[in-house]
């Protein structure tokens, strides 16, 4: 009896000062997230050869700083890999936050991070010669690509928002195609131009590493320290003041929650849409070029990424505010540098079940219903918890 | 210039061939099967963006359910559709429940359904055939490719009509079913009517959550069609990147079509000539890739000449109504 109550005391003092919807929103937060990893343990169980060890990869593998197979030159490290997916996350939840908080479903950010992955290796591809004969700053070339690529994949939103602008065309559809069109150009650049690398043919042209954004080996074989994600956090607060500490930003959610009255106050609403979405391109743009400079010497785009859908699910997780993208980023990468640390084992399954827990998660992180009678439970239980204190505070005020 | 000759000249080779015209059929069955799909959820007022995903559940459930039974000889692909139509509108069902009854955004479902539906085909296809990205291990056979009667004696046009799988010409039918089904049949009436007014229609004691639910399942499983179209008429496997956006082409014609089965059937047309040119890449010195793109450039334009057509249209009728009103206004004044 004495141990429930202290262990309700605890939780109070945790969750006391809060108020009951964000009380409400971190439990069901924390449900749907439980949900999602029984469903990820439901799938190793049925997916694996040997579950347990599975299992233990699958929650515990990404904290497990030393890979054994990298003193053989071999893989990544462990850790490495959970930082490493989650650089893209941090770029294309912050994207589509910005995106989405006015209400502009453009889902062409597969297409901007295609084209701004392009654009930088073609950057580095034609600079090469010269930084070899130390005509060129590397380091320069690495800034001239991602400046590029932030304009390639600004220009690729930009022509679902225009098209919206001007003649009225869901703005879903025509990204959604755009998608499609990027992943062709940059196939055709990869496979029919002087990109390709006529040895391997399935790449570019290898550059030099010094273009590259990571310091390989840094500290002994450990780490991989990667630049990406330092610019990936930048990213994150850079768009958090954007969009909550700047006239922009602010008009900007203005849009998103009531266009009619936006217009009223004179927020310049066409000029505000389309905005938002030559920001969102850029970011994946930098995406693009921050995944390929981080990771390879090479460009080597010949399927979509999936970084674009991604994002969506970022944007769920984080409810449109960056602030939150960071440990939403960190949360998904755990679990798929889990599931891709679990996949490589012997007998592993495969790690594309981390789309399903994701998509588990996502489902019930915005079930408006879910979850309801509990909502209105708590509710009554402050109601009457507030009216027992008032009460009690008459009584005193009586005595 | 040359590129415009060049263009020209695929165009002459590619269109003096019958194979050519039967490509455009074949290839735009899948598409308007999703559109259809697409189609009787909008008039619903939901947007089914889950047809992408429902497409490659089925196609992989098809597949399975076929080689499980003993592929082609034992009329294994007859089971597959069934057991793909009923997983089709299971998803389906899914989709309305997490976007009616618990009240999610449909598109925000529609993505994690797609999400949830890739991640799924992969694990099962791997789980259950140890390859991760086809099962071109199993045999799981194609549905029958039907000749029909007296047209398939017409020399050309035989060769084009006819000899088609089953699953194009149920396509091309479905369109006249879906016609009959939404502008002539009482549920017709209902989804349209919650569709236009949700609450008008509940005002006269439709329940719209039923009705929506209804019109989902259907919807999933004329995604399911589509989907064993691909696995297994288009292709004899499964493969992760079998469906290739053709769930969200169908999104888009149905959206020129607004919902409309003959519009949606033209527009499909219209796509499948380009999806029919490009695989014809072989009788061209055009890149591959930009004839790979053509069927989506072509939507996107398609798009927006449609938005173009119906923004005039809505321009003329305003500026028609402000004649009128102006003309009321003028009377008095005389």
């Amino acid at each position: 009896m004495s141990e429930k109550k202290e262990t309700k005391n605890v939780f109070e003092k945790l969750f006391g000062g809060m108020d009951v919807e964000a009380r409400f929103g971190l439990m069901r937060m924390a449900v749907a997230i439980l949900i999602g990893l029984g469903t990820a343990i439901i799938l190793i169980l049925i997916g694996a050869k040997n579950p347990l060890e599975s299992l233990k990869y699958f929650f515990l593998g990404p904290l497990q700083i030393f890979n054994p197979n990298v003193a053989k030159g071999i893989g990544w490290n462990y850790f490495d890999q959970w930082i490493q997916s989650a650089i893209p996350l941090l770029f294309t939840g912050t994207a589509i936050c910005i995106m989405f908080s006015a209400n502009k479903f453009n889902l062409g950010l597969e297409g901007a991070i295609m084209m701004g992955g392009l654009s930088c290796g073609w950057v580095c591809c034609l600079l090469d010669g010269d930084i070899q004969a130390a005509n060129a700053n590397p380091v320069a070339c690495a800034i001239l690509g991602l400046l590029v690529s932030m304009a390639a994949g600004a220009l690729i939103t930009s022509i679902p928002a225009l098209l919206e602008k001007k003649w009225g065309a869901s703005i879903m559809v025509t990204s959604l195609m755009l998608n499609y069109i990027a992943l062709y150009i940059s196939r055709y650049c990869l496979f029919s131009t002087n990109l390709r690398d006529t040895k391997t043919s399935k790449y570019s042209w290898q550059w030099t590493e010094n273009v590259v954004l990571t310091f390989r080996k840094f500290m002994g074989t450990r780490f991989t320290l990667r630049l990406g994600f330092f610019i990936g956090l930048a990213i994150v607060v850079i768009g958090w003041a954007f969009l909550f500490k700047t006239k922009w930003g602010f008009k900007i959610r203005q849009l998103g929650q009531n266009p009619s009255f936006a217009k009223y106050v004179g927020v310049g609403i066409v000029g505000t849409g389309i905005l938002v979405q030559i920001i969102g391109g850029a970011i994946g743009g930098l995406c693009g070029a921050t995944v390929i400079l981080g990771n390879y010497n090479y460009y080597y785009g010949v399927e979509l990424t999936g970084y674009g859908w991604d994002g969506v699910t970022m944007g769920i997780f984080a409810g449109n505010n960056p602030k939150k993208v960071l440990p939403a980023a960190l949360f998904i990468a755990y679990i798929r540098a889990g599931a891709s640390i679990m996949a490589t084992q012997p007998g592993g399954p495969i790690n594309e079940l981390t789309k399903i827990v994701e998509g588990v998660i996502v489902l019930f992180l915005l079930a408006e219903k879910f979850l309801a009678k509990t909502h209105r439970k708590m509710i009554v239980e402050e109601a009457k918890k507030k009216q027992a204190l008032k009460a009690e505070a008459a009584k005193e005020v009586t005595e | 210039m040359g590129v415009i000759t060049e263009i020209i000249n695929t165009i002459s080779r590619v269109v003096v061939l019958p194979t050519f015209y039967y490509m455009i059929i074949m290839s735009a069955a899948p598409i308007l099967l999703a559109a259809l799909a697409c189609a009787i959820a909008l008039k619903a007022n939901a947007i089914n963006m889950g047809t992408e995903g429902i497409m490659t559940m089925s196609a992989l459930v098809a597949v399975l359910v076929s080689s499980s039974v003993g592929g082609q000889a034992k009329g294994g692909p007859w089971l597959g559709l069934v057991a793909a139509i009923i997983v089709g509108a299971f998803l389906g069902f899914l989709v309305s429940v997490f976007a009616f009854r618990l009240k999610i955004d449909i598109i925000l479902v529609g993505i994690a359904m797609n999400l949830i539906c890739t991640g799924a085909s992969v694990f099962l296809m791997y789980v259950l055939t140890g390859d991760r990205t086809t099962t071109t291990s199993l045999s799981s056979g194609t549905l029958p490719q039907v000749a029909i009667p007296l047209i398939k004696d017409i020399p050309i046009i035989g060769e084009i009509l006819s000899g088609h799988y089953i699953l194009t010409y149920v396509a091309y039918i479905l369109v006249f079913v879906m016609s009959f089904l939404l502008f002539k049949t009482k549920l017709g009436l209902r989804i349209r009517a919650v569709g236009e007014n949700e609450d008008a229609a509940e005002s006269v004691g439709i329940s719209s959550l039923h009705i929506k639910t209804i019109a989902l399942i259907i919807s999933g499983a004329l995604g399911g069609l589509a989907g064993v179209f691909m696995s297994e008429c288009y292709l004899a496997y499964f493969s992760s990147g079998l469906i290739a956006g053709r769930g969200f082409v169908g999104l888009a014609a149905c959206n020129m079509g607004s919902g409309n089965p003959g519009i949606i059937a033209l527009c499909c047309l219209a796509f499948g000539i380009f999806y029919g040119f490009s695989n014809f890449a072989t009788l061209s010195n055009l890149s591959i890739y930009a004839l790979n793109a053509l069927p989506y450039a072509v939507v996107l334009v398609g798009v927006v000449i449609y938005s173009v057509y119906t923004r005039n249209k809505e321009l003329k009728r305003l500026q028609g109504l402000e004649s009128e009103e102006n003309l009321e206004y003028s009377q008095p004044a005389k």
